[in-house]
């Protein structure tokens, strides 16, 4: 997505090593950092953050931290992004105290789906906002040459079904404490990612995103959220039951035929769920909707919009 | 304001040279739809530089009164089997939707050529389209593309095939843009747009969006335009919404001015017009961030994008522009100087004539595609129709399983394969299973 030029200056992420992968390592819109919280210790990330300056901090999970903490952070503008579904109840306090205007704290929350639950409802929520990913480190594209399969342990078919699928092909099982980013090669190394879940996908789990964020295909037996859009069979397949089984014979035999599938899945996490798109609106609407008047005064001056591009584009020329 | 050029259109520079003949397969030409109007830009535009252009559908094509697009007056029609049958040679044969690549190897052309505008998969639930739909990409045509998006998924998928992106050009003559953006006064005025009945479309999730923020206390005025309503009469609270239904395309611009808003939420585009053709009229445009959007939609500079997962967004946008006439017309502003530096169908009808005369020039020719072609048909033809009838016999024999179901299916199967609901299973004799069976069958019959 294209946004407005409104000058964000420095921009600061912050969030456990794991989210990462889900903040721009690079835009042209803002200087972009991500400090990472090691071990829980916030206070040496914020420092760290301080020391830098910047205009606007983004902190990955602010149901973690306090009032006080949330009021200290720098930048004038501080939006926490609640990554994953809120069910303890001392985290909804903890949001209520650190997130308001008069708090000092954050100005804006984002939650990953809407409805949000109802405690939420009555804090700033500026909009839903699924876990981004940070899709500039996949510019690539997919490798479709890549033909292994990679399963998570934690969304492993049943034994019974793992068997018969192996009978097809190899399949490899990343284990539940591989660190992220021995995870992410392996994803760069495979072609399909399996997942069986109880849930619909990206609710609790990035990887079945940063799978497709790299052109992998996503067979899985849920689909996602529909509100979110990624369209089963031109985007990923749902493939329940048995057809989790099939669906790795019929890849085996016909890895062309999925090409397609594995091209629109990286184009979609661009088009709709890229970090620095995301992350760039974000800012904006914090901006426009917070006071229209001020935001447009800080808009770049007008100019006439550069015309479309002329010259065609012959890529065999 | 600009009127349209009393000329119209383009002529050929050297009128002496002999033309190529062009033929485009078409779909339902004879009915409004955007993907029909680039087609007929492009074949009327070629047809006014002396080349010969024929519009190929699979059956024979009835004219509408009144034509709903002016160059569907001039421009000839022929039927694939008569092109077949009078054996017509072509140099450049065009598919346009993609049902009709299927008909391509029909044709005799020294250049088979694919004029793609979205990935029709998309359009579509059924598996078998899209598979057969994947089809149309196997092979190493000439493509004619309008967004990047198409450019780089058509390029990562056929490498041999060649690939011209051209940008769809905003039409003068029935868009010409106004000098300024219309002063307003009184409530914001929605347009929505787009046909009633198709999902992807979005029209009725807009209508419930709209009735949601009128809940909410946003004032509007709402007005649809579409080319077919299917019947359908939206009221937004009270007030009945103004239906423009079946507009010719010469007079679509005066709906356009009428509105200061148009709000399209379509979940699959290849490049749309009608936001930039709104644009032309002085309005701005929230949209989803849809494939193709980026072609000309900038957020927060000429129009407003959201995400669908973040659909709840769009209530406060129409408060914005309801509340914020500073900032609409800002928006306004901006989307008419987006409008006035688009490309024209002149523009992009040269680059394409340019391209095609560049190959002619080279003797670039893809002829012996046609057996392959041929042999992709067969696809179509057999296995994959008889696999849709297969589908449809079956889905009309099982009740229909949503996402939920099937959750509930495989948690169901998962609870049969463990372990203790297998040791409880041996210990109960097989008659007392057997009933329990059939009383859960008769439940969920």
């Amino acid at each position: 997505m294209r946004v407005a030029t409104v000058a964000h200056g420095r921009v600061a992420f912050l969030g456990a090593p794991d989210f990462e992968p889900h903040a721009p390592a690079s835009a042209d819109w803002a200087q972009v950092r991500f400090f990472a919280v090691r071990g829980g210790a916030w206070q040496a990330a914020a420092e760290e953050a301080r020391e830098w300056g910047p205009d606007a901090t983004v902190v990955f999970r602010p149901q973690d931290v306090s009032a006080e903490f949330a009021a200290s952070l720098p930048g004038a503008m501080k939006l926490g992004i609640i990554p994953t579904p809120l069910f303890i109840e001392d985290e909804v306090r903890r949001l209520q105290l650190n997130t308001g205007a008069d708090t000092g704290g954050f100005r804006w929350l984002t939650y990953l789906e809407w409805p949000p639950p109802p405690a939420l409802a009555r804090l700033p929520l500026l909009q839903s906002l699924p876990l981004p990913v940070d899709t500039a480190r996949f510019a690539a594209g997919p490798r479709l040459e890549r033909r292994g399969f990679l399963v998570p342990d934690w969304a492993r078919p049943s034994p019974s079904a793992l068997a018969r699928m192996q009978a097809y092909a190899p399949i490899e099982v990343l284990p539940g404490d591989m660190p992220l980013a021995q995870v992410l090669e392996r994803l760069a190394e495979a072609g399909v990612l399996l997942y069986s879940s109880r849930d619909v996908l990206g609710r609790f789990d990035a990887l079945p995103m940063l799978a497709m964020a790299q052109g992998l295909l996503l067979i899985s037996d849920s689909p996602f959220a529909p509100d979110w859009y990624i369209e089963p069979e031109d985007e990923f397949l749902l493939r329940p039951g048995d057809e989790l089984i099939r669906a790795v014979d019929e890849f085996v035999r016909t890895p062309e035929a999925h090409k397609a599938v594995r091209i629109r899945a990286w184009q979609k996490l661009r088009e709709a769920f890229d970090a620095s798109g995301c992350f760039r609106r974000l800012l904006h609407d914090a901006s426009l909707l917070a006071s229209p008047r001020e935001h447009l005064s800080r808009l770049a001056p007008p100019k006439v919009v550069s015309p479309a591009p002329e010259a065609a584009h012959d890529r065999s020329a | 304001m600009t009127g349209p050029r009393p000329s119209g259109y383009m002529t050929r520079p050297f009128p002496s040279d002999p033309g190529m003949k062009i033929g485009f397969l078409v779909g339902d030409i004879v009915n409004i739809s955007g993907g029909s109007n680039v087609i007929l830009e492009y074949a009327g535009r070629l047809k006014d530089l002396g080349h010969e252009v024929v519009l190929i559908p699979p059956v024979p094509a009835k004219r509408v009164h009144p034509l709903w697009h002016p160059r569907l007056k001039d421009l000839p029609i022929r039927t694939v089997a008569e092109v077949e049958k009078d054996g017509e040679h072509f140099d450049f044969v065009f598919a346009t939707w993609w049902i009709t690549y299927f008909d391509l190897w029909r044709v005799n052309s020294r250049v088979y050529g694919y004029l793609n505008q979205s990935l029709e998969s998309r359009f579509h639930a059924e598996r078998h389209f899209k598979l057969l739909n994947r089809q149309t990409y196997t092979l190493p045509l000439l493509f004619i593309t309008e967004a990047k998006w198409l450019v780089e998924f058509i390029q990562r998928l056929q490498p041999e095939g060649r690939i011209l992106y051209v940008q769809n050009g905003l039409s003068r003559e029935h868009f010409p843009c106004v000098e300024a953006p219309p002063q307003r006064s009184g409530p914001l005025r929605v347009l929505v747009e787009g046909p009633w009945g198709v999902g992807f479309k979005g029209v009725p999730e807009t209508f419930e969006i709209l009735q949601a923020a009128h809940a909410e206390g946003v004032r509007f005025e709402t007005g649809w335009l579409t080319s077919t309503s299917g019947g359908a009469r939206p009221a937004i609270g009270e007030q009945p919404v103004a239906v423009h239904e079946r507009i010719p395309i010469t007079q679509v611009h005066q709906v356009f001015q009428q509105y200061d808003v148009l709000i399209k939420l379509s979940k699959v585009e290849g490049m749309f017009g009608p936001p930039l053709e709104m644009f032309s009229q002085g309005g701005t445009a929230i949209t989803y961030t849809v494939t193709g959007a980026d072609e000309y939609m900038v957020h927060g500079h000429n129009a407003l994008l959201v995400e669908p997962y973040n659909r709840r967004q769009l209530i406060a946008y129409l408060r914005l522009l309801s509340e914020e006439p500073a900032y609409l017309a800002h928006l306004r502003a901006h989307a008419l100087e987006t409008a006035r530096a688009f490309t024209t169908w002149d523009a992009s009808t040269h680059r394409v004539i340019s391209y095609l005369e560049h190959l002619q020039a080279e003797g670039w020719s893809n002829a012996h595609l046609r057996p392959a072609l041929a042999a992709a048909a067969t696809l179509r033809g057999h296995w994959l129709d008889d696999l849709g009838r297969f589908e449809q016999t079956l889905a009309s024999l099982r009740p229909y399983n949503g996402p939920g179901e099937l959750a509930l299916l495989e948690r169901y199967r998962k609870l049969k394969e463990s372990r203790p609901f297998r040791a409880v299973k041996r210990l109960l004799p097989s008659h007392f299973m057997q009933r329990v069976r059939a009383g859960l069958f008769r439940v969920m019959s």
